[in-house]
């Protein structure tokens, strides 16, 4: 029988019997109820068993009535072994220190770290985290609950919208969701709206400031469209920045050059291939030579490079296509040119004009044929924001 | 045990088909091989050698042979034993 967990924590012993009536003890061992194991006869009259420890306190009464000798030759067993451990007091003193340093170790927060940061500082948190005990080189055992540090937390950072506190072994996660603020309105000093484009005004709306102009009123460039003074002339005068939208008609007269025909490029369906190893920058080309020159050509390269994992290996192959390209002239009709030229016109002027603008008008005002080109001059109309600021000095 | 109690065992015991040891007070060998060896029902060792041990049962004795043999394990009516066993013997003593 193998000693189990149980009689190894208990202790047993292993002992020699040496008498006549080596039997006999057996049989009231057995009725004593021993455990009693590995029996063996060594000689004649001698003996060997193994028993637990408390067992062989008993025995002492049996071996006098059979007149048995008893020796231990071997003692197993957690209490044996803490009579070594007791022998060797530095090495015992060296593992509690161990045990002890261990557990001394885990149980000190040895990282703390601020998660889902964007526009506060980690500086910032951690400073608060540390008014309320969570910092580097504290004790766990003197952390709150991680509840309470969060609401204590949150209590102290007017920014976040959520805070959580984690405690994950020696490492104490801080995660911060932040509120969304709305952005702080931009200051501004005292201005006037004034008209960036000689223009007609179609709309004015003032959000703060005098309005001076009404609609269908011509403005030139430069005047004022909206005062940031306000108040009756005199005591009660006041500067303000003056803001609003003032939408005006604009012309621009745009020359459009718009060319007759057009180049194609097709493809003749004439092709090879070229092959290349490549090491690092440099290239060999494997196949492909001997092939005729195109007059026209396109090469359409295809760079396969060998990867391990994250690697790039500096060898890999390159195949290109060259393909045969063929170029016609094409002529465009004059009306498709002319409809291309007003649609470039348009574009070119929108693009100028701002985001809120529209074309409210065109005009073509000459077109003519020349080098194989059609020139175009045209007028837009557009109507687009004019309003554009101008500061005023405080008086 | 009385006579009639006895008879009265014997006699249930073949007809509910139960194995005698149950109901007889007889002994059970288990033997794996020539190597181990497993009696219930014993009444206490008489000798034992590591040639040779005998067993004493309700009714007469048992007597194994052998070398090496150990009590692997021993308890008042069981013995475990280990060794390489050459034979198996029992003895009436009536």
């Amino acid at each position: 029988m193998r000693p189990n967990g149980l009689m190894r924590l208990r202790g047993y012993v292993t002992v020699a019997f040496r008498g006549t009536g080596i039997e006999q003890l057996l049989n009231l061992a057995v009725a004593e109820r021993f455990t009693l194991w590995d029996v063996r006869m060594t000689g004649a009259e001698s003996a060997r068993a193994s028993m637990p420890v408390s067992d062989f306190f008993r025995l002492r009464p049996l071996l006098k009535r059979t007149g048995c000798r008893v020796h231990v030759m071997e003692r197993a067993g957690f209490p044996f072994l803490l009579v070594k451990i007791g022998k060797r007091k530095t090495f015992a003193i060296g593992l509690l220190g161990f045990l002890l340093g261990l557990f001394l170790l885990t149980s000190v927060v040895w990282k703390v770290e601020v998660l889902g940061l964007e526009k506060l500082g980690e500086d910032v948190v951690l400073d608060k985290a540390g008014e309320i005990g969570i910092y580097r080189l504290q004790w766990k055992f003197r952390l709150q609950d991680p509840d309470k540090m969060a609401s204590e937390l949150h209590r102290r950072l007017p920014d976040a919208a959520w805070v959580g506190v984690e405690v994950e072994g020696t490492h104490v996660h801080i995660r911060v969701v932040e509120s969304t603020r709305p952005d702080p309105r931009q200051l501004t000093g005292p201005r006037h709206l004034i008209a960036s484009k000689n223009a007609i005004i179609t709309e004015i709306l003032a959000d703060k400031g005098k309005p001076l102009v009404q609609p269908h009123s011509y403005v030139r460039q430069g005047d004022v469209l909206v005062s940031g003074l306000i108040g009756a002339e005199g005591g009660n005068q006041q500067l303000v920045a003056a803001s609003g939208k003032v939408k005006g008609l604009v012309w621009y007269t745009s020359d459009i050059e718009v060319p007759l025909s057009r180049t194609l490029k097709t493809y003749t369906g004439e092709q090879y291939k070229r092959f290349y190893l490549v090491f690092g920058s440099r290239a060999l080309q494997i196949t492909g030579y001997g092939k005729e020159d195109y007059s026209r050509s396109e090469t359409i390269p295809d760079r396969k490079t060998l990867h391990w994992r994250n690697y790039v290996l500096p060898v890999g192959w390159l195949t290109e296509e060259v393909k045969e390209v063929k170029e016609s002239e094409l002529a465009i009709r004059p009306e498709e040119a002319l409809a291309a030229g007003l649609e470039r016109g348009r574009a070119d002027v929108l693009a100028g004009a701002g985001e809120e603008a529209r074309i409210t008008g065109e005009k073509i005002l000459s077109q003519r044929e020349e080098n194989g080109k059609l020139l175009l001059t045209v007028h837009f109309e557009v109507e687009e924001r004019i309003d554009t600021e101008q500061l005023l000095a405080s008086p | 045990m009385g006579r009639l109690k006895k008879r009265l065992h014997s006699l249930t015991a073949k007809m509910l088909d139960v194995p005698q040891d149950v109901t007889l007070d007889l002994p059970r060998l288990t033997m794996i091989g020539d190597r181990q060896l497993y009696i219930e029902n014993h009444r206490g060792v008489l000798q034992f050698t590591s040639e040779l041990l005998r067993l004493s049962l309700s009714k007469g004795e048992l007597e194994v042979r052998g070398r090496d043999l150990v009590m692997r394990a021993i308890l008042p009516d069981e013995v475990f034993i280990e060794g390489v066993i050459a034979g198996i013997q029992l003895l009436h003593n009536e």
